[in-house]
C-alpha cells in the first residue's frame, strides 16, 4: 500500500466554456450526484492507490469516440503488469487521451482531473476542468509535462486550445489561439506547429510553429510561417522530438495532379516541376498522389527543412495515403541523427533526417502475413520509447485480429528483440466502445 | 420525515441473476434515497424513472449487465436521443435494444455485446477539401449514422455526439464504421471551399439534440446540421435528400449533390 497524497488545485484558468455547455445540455450531461466530477476524482485516486506500480510494465489510456458512443461512458487506464495480467483503472473520458512515463512520474489527464503517480506510488489529482478532447502531451526537461487539449472556438473567434502545465505541484492553464496539430518540448520551452486556413480562402492554407510555453512561463506567440511545399502538408502528431533546437517529425506533402489518369509508379522518385523537390510517391488508387517526409523546425531561426523519406528497398513495407499520417513514434525518437519509428506494415525504421535514407531496425513477428497499414488488418500498434529501448504494442481494436495482445520492445539502434510479454486479458478488460490512444512504458522497468 | 414506501419490481425475466437483483436492490436504494431527500409527495413519478412495464425493465436490466459503468438514467437518455433521432417510442428502442443484445454472440476475448461500436476504421484523406463522409454507426441497435465535412484532405470538422462540442480533428483520430460513405458534393472547389470555411466556424458549438428541426446555423449542432448548414449557407446548396424540417446524416449520403467515391471497408 502506498502512501496517499490527494491534492486538489484549482487552474489558474477555469475552464468556464465547459461549465458553460455543461449547463445548456443538462439533458444529456448526467448529473447523478454519486457520477460528479470530483467522486470520479477520488474514485481513479483509489482504484490508482491499489495498484503495485513496481510491477507494472506499461499503462494504455482509452476512451470512447465520441461520435460513436452516445452511452455517455467514462474513459480508462489499463495497468499491464510484468507477469501479463491487466487491470483497469476508470476515470472520466477523455478523447484521444496521452499518458507521458518519465523519471518524474506517469501522468495522464480526464476532463477533470490531472493525475500524477509518482516513483515512490504516492497519487495526486489535481482539479483541472478542460475539453474532453486531448491534442498532445510533451514532456519537459525539468520534468515538467505540457498538455494540449482541444476546445473550439472561443465566443471572441479566437481558437481554444488548452494548455496544461503538471508537475508534483500542481496543475495549472492557459490557453493558446491557435490549433496545433504537431507538439514538442525543447529544454523547458513547448511548441506546437499549427495549420492556419484563412477565413473565405482555405486554399491559402499557412503553416505556423507557436511557442506555447517559454522557459516554463505561459506562452501563445508565432515564430514563423511557412507555405505547404505542394498543394499540401499533412502532419499530426501529439509529441514529436527536439534535438538542437530542431523539432523533427513526419509528415505528407499533397501532388495536386487533378488527374486520374497520372498513375505513376509508387518506387520511382518524382520530381515537382515548380520546386524540384523529389520525392517517393505514393498513389492511393484514386489519382491522389502524395510524398512522405521528414520535417525539420528550428526553433531558434524559423528555418523549415523537408527531407524525402526513401524506403526503396527496404522489405516489407508498403506505403499507402495513410501510412505517413499513420506513423508511430514519440518524442524520444531521435537519435543520434536518425528517427525511429514505426511504419504501419509493422515494421520499425530508422530515418537519416539528413538525407531522408532509411533502413530497417526490426520487423514485428507475423508481418511476412502482409496485413498492409493497420487499418485494413484489424491490428493497431502504439509505441513508447524510453532510454533507447522501443516499445510497441501491438492488438486488435475489435477483438479479431491475427496477433494476441503483446507488448515487444527493441534496442535501438541494433534492433534486438529485449522482451515480449503478452496480455491475454487486455481485451477482456477493456469495454467494446473503447479506443485505446496511447501507452507509456515504466521508465524504471528493466524489460 | 417523509413516507418511506418500498417498491417491489416486477420483472418479467425466467431467472434473475444474483448480480441482477444486486442492481434492482440498488436502484430501488437509490430511488427510495431521493425520495426521502427531495421529494414532498409521490416522488416516485418525479424521480426520473419510467413507470413499470413488463419486458421494459427487463430489457433496461440486460442492457445494462452488458454495459458495466452506464447508469439506468444514462441508458435511457441514450435510448431517448435514438428514439428522437429515429422517430421511435424510448422504450421500443430499449426492448429492440436488450433483444438484440442477448442475441449477439460474445467476441472472442471480449466480455459483452458491443451496442455502439463499429467504427474501427481510420477514415482515408479524402480527395477535395469540402468533401464530406457517411459512416453507418449505431447505438442500441439503431443505425443513427455519422456525418462529417472535410476541412482539409486530412483534417475534418464533426460534431462527434451529445455532450460534446464540434471539432476540428486530424482524421487519424477518426474512426469510421465498415461500409462508410466518402463523399463529393457535385459543385466547384470554391462552393467547397466556401462550405469549409462556414464548417470552421462552427468549431466549438455544443450538441443539438434535436435532430428533427436541425436546418439553423444558430446556436448547438449536431453532425449532419454542421454538414447540411455548411453547404446550405456557404454556398447556397440544399443536401438534404428527402427536405422537411430535419436533415440527418443518411439523408446527405442520398442527397444528389453527393457522390460516393470511396466505401471504406
Amino acid at each position: 500500500m502506498f502512501n496517499v497524497t490527494t491534492s486538489v488545485s484549482t487552474s489558474q484558468r477555469g475552464y468556464a466554456r465547459v461549465r458553460w455547455w455543461h449547463a445548456v445540455t443538462g439533458a444529456v450531461a448526467i448529473a447523478l450526484p454519486l457520477s460528479g466530477c470530483a467522486a470520479h476524482g477520488r474514485n481513479t485516486v483509489s482504484q490508482l492507490q491499489e495498484v503495485d506500480w513496481e510491477s507494472v510494465v506499461a499503462v494504455a489510456v482509452m476512451a470512447p469516440q465520441a461520435s460513436t458512443n452516445w452511452l455517455g461512458g467514462g474513459g480508462q487506464v489499463t495497468v499491464m503488469n510484468r507477469d501479463g495480467s491487466t487491470a483497469v483503472v476508470s476515470m472520466s473520458a477523455m478523447d484521444v487521451g496521452a499518458a507521458s512515463w518519465t523519471n518524474h512520474g506517469l501522468i495522464f489527464s480526464d476532463q477533470h482531473h490531472d493525475y500524477l503517480i509518482e516513483g515512490d506510488g504516492s497519487v495526486s489529482a489535481f482539479e483541472s476542468l478542460k475539453p474532453d478532447y486531448q491534442d498532445g502531451l510533451v514532456s519537459l526537461d525539468n520534468g515538467t509535462r505540457v498538455g494540449f487539449f482541444n476546445g473550439g472556438y472561443a465566443d471572441d473567434g479566437s481558437y481554444d486550445e488548452v494548455v496544461t502545465t503538471i508537475d508534483h505541484s500542481g496543475s495549472t492553464q492557459h490557453r493558446s489561439t491557435e490549433w496545433s496539430q504537431v507538439f514538442a518540448a525543447c529544454g523547458n520551452s513547448a511548441y506546437g506547429i499549427a495549420q492556419i486556413i484563412p477565413e473565405g480562402s482555405p486554399q491559402h492554407t499557412t503553416l505556423s510553429m507557436r511557442i506555447l510555453l517559454s522557459d516554463g512561463k505561459p506562452a501563445d506567440r508565432g515564430i514563423a510561417t511557412h507555405t505547404s511545399a505542394f498543394s499540401e502538408t499533412a502532419f499530426a502528431a501529439p509529441a514529436v522530438p527536439c534535438l538542437d533546437d530542431e523539432i523533427v517529425f513526419i509528415s505528407s506533402q499533397d501532388v495536386a495532379t487533378g488527374s486520374l489518369n497520372r498513375v505513376p509508379a509508387t518506387d520511382s522518385p518524382y520530381r515537382d516541376p515548380d520546386s524540384g523537390f523529389e520525392c517517393q510517391l505514393v498513389n492511393d488508387g484514386y489519382g491522389h498522389l502524395s510524398c512522405p517526409t521528414v520535417e525539420r523546425w528550428n526553433v531558434r531561426t524559423g528555418q523549415r527543412l523537408i527531407v524525402p523519406i526513401q524506403t526503396t528497398g527496404v522489405p516489407g513495407v508498403d506505403w499507402s495515403e495513410n501510412s505517413a499520417y499513420l506513423a508511430r513514434y514519440d518524442q524520444n525518437s531521435l537519435v543520434e541523427g536518425f528517427l525511429y519509428w514505426l511504419h504501419p506494415s509493422g515494421v520499425l525504421l530508422q530515418t537519416d533526417i539528413s538525407n531522408g535514407h532509411t533502413a530497417t531496425l526490426a520487423t514485428l513477428p507475423g508481418t511476412e502475413l502482409n496485413l498492409g497499414d493497420f487499418l485494413t488488418g484489424n491490428v493497431d500498434y502504439l509505441v513508447d520509447i524510453q532510454d533507447s529501448v522501443m516499445s510497441v504494442l501491438r492488438f486488435s481494436p475489435n477483438g479479431k485480429g491475427t496477433f494476441p495482445t503483446e507488448i515487444l520492445s527493441y534496442a535501438i539502434p541494433d534492433g534486438a528483440l529485449v522482451s515480449r510479454t503478452e496480455f491475454p486479458e487486455f481485451l477482456r478488460d477493456n469495454s467494446a466502445n473503447y479506443i485505446v490512444r496511447s501507452i507509456a512504458v515504466n521508465p524504471t522497468l528493466t524489460l | 420525515m417523509l413516507p418511506f414506501r418500498e417498491h417491489s419490481l416486477h420483472i418479467a425475466v425466467g431467472e434473475t441473476s444474483p448480480r441482477r437483483m444486486t442492481i434492482i436492490r440498488g436502484w430501488v436504494a437509490v430511488v427510495t434515497a431521493g425520495m426521502l431527500i427531495t421529494s414532498t409527495g409521490p416522488a416516485f413519478a418525479s424521480s426520473g424513472s419510467a413507470r413499470i412495464d413488463d419486458g421494459f425493465e427487463a430489457a433496461l436490466i440486460v442492457l445494462l449487465d452488458r454495459n458495466p459503468g452506464t447508469t439506468r438514467d444514462e441508458m435511457i437518455e441514450a435510448a431517448t436521443v435514438v428514439a428522437t433521432e429515429s422517430g421511435q417510442v424510448m422504450r421500443e428502442v430499449i426492448v429492440a435494444a436488450a433483444r438484440e443484445a442477448e442475441a449477439q454472440e460474445l467476441p472472442e476475448g471480449g466480455d459483452g455485446t458491443r451496442l455502439g461500436v463499429g467504427a474501427d476504421i481510420v477514415i482515408p484523406a479524402s480527395n477535395f477539401k469540402g468533401d464530406v463522409f457517411y459512416s453507418p454507426v449505431s447505438t442500441l441497435g439503431v443505425t443513427h449514422g455519422h456525418s462529417g465535412i472535410f476541412s482539409t484532405l486530412q483534417t475534418i470538422v464533426e460534431a462527434p455526439g451529445p455532450g460534446k462540442q464540434v471539432r476540428n480533428t486530424n482524421r487519424s483520430n477518426v474512426k469510421v464504421a465498415s461500409g462508410s460513405h466518402q463523399q463529393v458534393v457535385n459543385t466547384t472547389q470554391a462552393k467547397r471551399d466556401k462550405a469549409v470555411t462556414k464548417a470552421l466556424t462552427f468549431v466549438g458549438r455544443a450538441y443539438n439534440l434535436n435532430f428533427a428541426f436541425n436546418k439553423t446555423a444558430n446556436g448547438a449542432m449536431n453532425c449532419s446540421q454542421v454538414v447540411w448548414v455548411a453547404y446550405k449557407d456557404g454556398s447556397g446548396i440544399d443536401l438534404d435528400a428527402n427536405g422537411g424540417n430535419g436533415v440527418y446524416p443518411i439523408d446527405i449520403k442520398n442527397s444528389s449533390h453527393t457522390s460516393t467515391y470511396r466505401i471504406v471497408k
